[in-house]
């Protein structure tokens, strides 16, 4: 035997295969392996390899249609317009530019006019009253949590809700997912799978103070905060065995423990879904909405037999359960009533039907068999309101909107919102949603605010284009007011 | 390369630009099937892919060969949409699991079921993206190690090192004669 060794030998061959041997390299390899019958069968088998993925890969694709036809006509008509774009943007940065100097000249102009009138009412002994405050003409307060994909990771990010001031808050190569604004605004909880799989995390609004809640071999999701932000309820699914759990941990990392029993598939919780009081959890098992006692353990089903209860949100006093059912007359679809229960569990009460059959033309989105779907539903904060975002073939997504009872269910925007799964979030104040779009040939996954009470008076209204730096923006969490 | 065509694609030439696209679609819709598996899904991110190049030829500056730049944008494109897609399809499948109902299969899913049962394939596809993209560059498109880190803007011993470990999970399940 020569000079290599085996584990040498095999670091050969795997940079062979790369073509990145020297000549000498080779050399010594094939030295090595006419004395070396193991690592003669390695190189054997491993230059199967590369025949036998180029043969996969060709049967699998080449017979494939190719590009569409439609592809050079799409993209020829909008590239034309790119340099026009672009020269309007150069011309409005010039006049932008040109504008700020008259303002500011005016400015300059207008303080030294007061600092005279100022001199000069001082001199006249004359009171002086304090400057009034510019009138404020700004979006919304709070920051908006976002996930944002770049080179095919996630990564979340905030911004200010006019777009400016991205911060990546996690800058990790693993992808990190689902943030979750603690009650007071100050922490973020997520979930993340920088440590192999997903765990759930904490850190600061600014991304600072990192703390790991979780670390069982399980996938942890969906964190939900306690009303006082001192616990986090998730899931955790265990892929292997197929069985789920809800878990509670404190906000700290410790005491984390079982609420529920294990159960097959998974299992579901909503973002309202602690009492106020802190002292009961709410999720979703088995067809049924299950009240847990976080101390005692206990738990109360909330919702009949009969009925196939879906998403569901707490009064804010939490004296009631308002829910979606899956209608029994249509088992295969998803619910289109909303009924209520009491906080025992008693006095089930239809609200209202949702008629659903005037939301796509080709197709009821509660079929399962089609495209046409649910993509997300959420009630407002001020639980005055339920948004609907469907999808549908034939033009795209579609904004709906119902009292939170469910009546006057209509079309928001009369037009296709070309919504596209990427979520969407109610501000604090329930005024305002953000959910991203690409609406106008703008660039997809362009953040956009509607201002919901303007758009119900005007369902013609645009939403306006937020202009920030983050690209492929989905899944928003608005920040709550302190 | 055609230095005169990218000038004036740069300024909005229609029939430079309908040059452009015929000349490069194929290779990227070839490139984008081979990462996404699906014909309607490889349409949309070549149009996504050739736009967002468009847009961006000012940024172009010759270093790498055009081909380079544009397989690297149009990588990326499918990177975005497959996340995209996971993230849906893990809630879809949630939501779906406990109201029973039928989700529809997802983009990779579907291709398994429809066609190829292949060992081998299910291998591939079962691999982390960050394997099989640099597998799939390697032996379906012919790419060398520096050029497969042009495109995905890794050091050539990263590609490396994740070309190995695709390998050696392939020749792990050949070894037990599963393939």
């Amino acid at each position: 035997m020569n000079g290599i060794s085996h584990r040498q030998a095999i670091k050969l061959i795997d940079q062979r295969l790369d073509g990145l041997l020297k000549e000498s390299q080779l050399l010594l390899l094939e030295e090595h392996l006419r004395s070396c019958d193991s690592c003669r069968a390695y190189a054997a088998q491993m230059d199967l390899l590369p025949a036998r993925l180029q043969n996969e890969f060709h049967a699998r694709w080449d017979e494939r249609p190719g590009a569409s036809q439609k592809i050079i006509e799409h993209v020829t008509t909008k590239a034309r317009k790119f340099p026009m774009g672009k020269r309007i943007s150069s011309g409005l940065k010039l006049v932008a530019g040109a504008a700020a100097l008259v303002v500011a000249a005016l400015f300059i102009n207008l303080v030294l006019s007061q600092i005279q009138n100022v001199s000069t009412a001082a001199s006249e002994g004359v009171e002086q009253k304090p400057t009034p405050e510019p009138t404020q003409i700004s979006s919304p307060d709070g920051l908006v949590a976002f996930v944002s994909i770049q080179n095919g990771n996630s990564e979340i990010h905030t911004m200010h809700t006019d777009g400016s001031g991205v911060t990546n808050l996690t800058n990790s190569p693993a992808e990190d997912h689902d943030p979750v604004w603690s009650p007071d605004g100050r922490r973020i909880a997520f979930v993340s799978e920088r440590d192999g799989n997903e765990n759930i995390y904490v850190m600061n609004g600014d991304g600072n103070d990192l703390i790991r809640l979780t670390e069982d071999p399980a996938s942890d999701m969906i964190p939900v905060w306690s009303p006082d932000g001192t616990k986090i309820a998730y899931t955790s699914q265990d892929p292997n065995e197929n069985i789920s759990s809800i878990y509670i941990v404190d906000s700290t990392g410790q005491n984390r423990r079982r609420l529920s029993d294990d159960v097959p598939g998974p299992v579901l919780v909503w973002p309202e879904a602690w009492s106020p009081d802190g002292q009961y959890f709410f999720f979703h098992i088995n067809r049924q909405i299950l009240k847990v006692n976080v101390s005692s353990g206990e738990t109360t089903p909330m919702t009949p037999q009969e009925d196939i209860p879906s998403q569901f949100v707490l009064t804010k006093d939490g004296s009631k359960l308002s829910y979606l059912d899956l209608c029994t007359q249509n088992p295969s679809g998803f619910c289109n009533r909303v009924k209520t229960v009491q906080e025992d569990g008693t006095g089930a009460e239809e609200m209202a039907t949702l008629q659903l059959q005037q939301v796509c033309k080709s197709e009821d989105p509660s079929s399962t068999n089609g495209t046409n779907h649910y993509e997300l539903i959420k009630w407002s904060p001020d639980r005055t309101k339920i948004l609907f975002a469907f999808y549908c073939e034939e033009n795209g997504g579609l904004f709906y909107i119902a009292n939170a009872d469910g009546s006057e269910f209509k079309p928001l925007t009369d037009y296709p919102i070309l919504y596209e799964s990427s979520g969407f979030d109610w501000s604090p104040d329930s005024q305002f949603v953000i959910f991203s779009s690409a609406l106008d040939n703008a660039q997809s996954d362009t953040p956009y605010l509607l201002d919901i009470p303007a758009t119900l008076q005007n369902p013609s209204l645009r939403p306006t284009p937020l202009n920030t730096s983050a690209a492929q923006i989905s899944f928003f969490a608005w920040q709550p007011l302190p | 390369m055609d230095y005169r065509l990218i000038e004036l694609c740069r300024v909005g030439d229609s029939s430079a630009i309908e040059n452009f696209v015929r000349t490069y679609q194929q290779d990227i819709h070839r490139l984008a099937l081979s990462i996404l598996d699906d014909s309607g899904e490889a349409d949309d991110a070549t149009q996504e892919a050739l736009l967002s190049a468009l847009r961006a030829l000012d940024s172009f500056h010759g270093t790498s060969s055009l081909k380079t730049w544009l397989y690297s944008i149009a990588v990326n494109v499918c990177r975005n949409r497959l996340q995209r897609h996971r993230r849906q399809e893990r809630l879809t499948k949630i939501l779906g699991d406990i109201l029973r109902i039928r989700s529809t299969p997802s983009v990779e899913e579907a291709a398994i079921q429809n066609e190829s049962n292949a060992a081998l394939w299910r291998v591939i596809h079962s691999m982390n993206e960050k394997h099989r993209i640099p597998v799939v560059l390697r032996y379906y498109h012919d790419l060398s190690v520096p050029e497969i880190a042009s495109v995905l803007q890794l050091p050539e011993g990263t590609v490396h090192s994740r070309l190995n470990t695709a390998r050696r999970q392939l020749h792990d399940i050949l070894k037990e004669g599963r393939l």
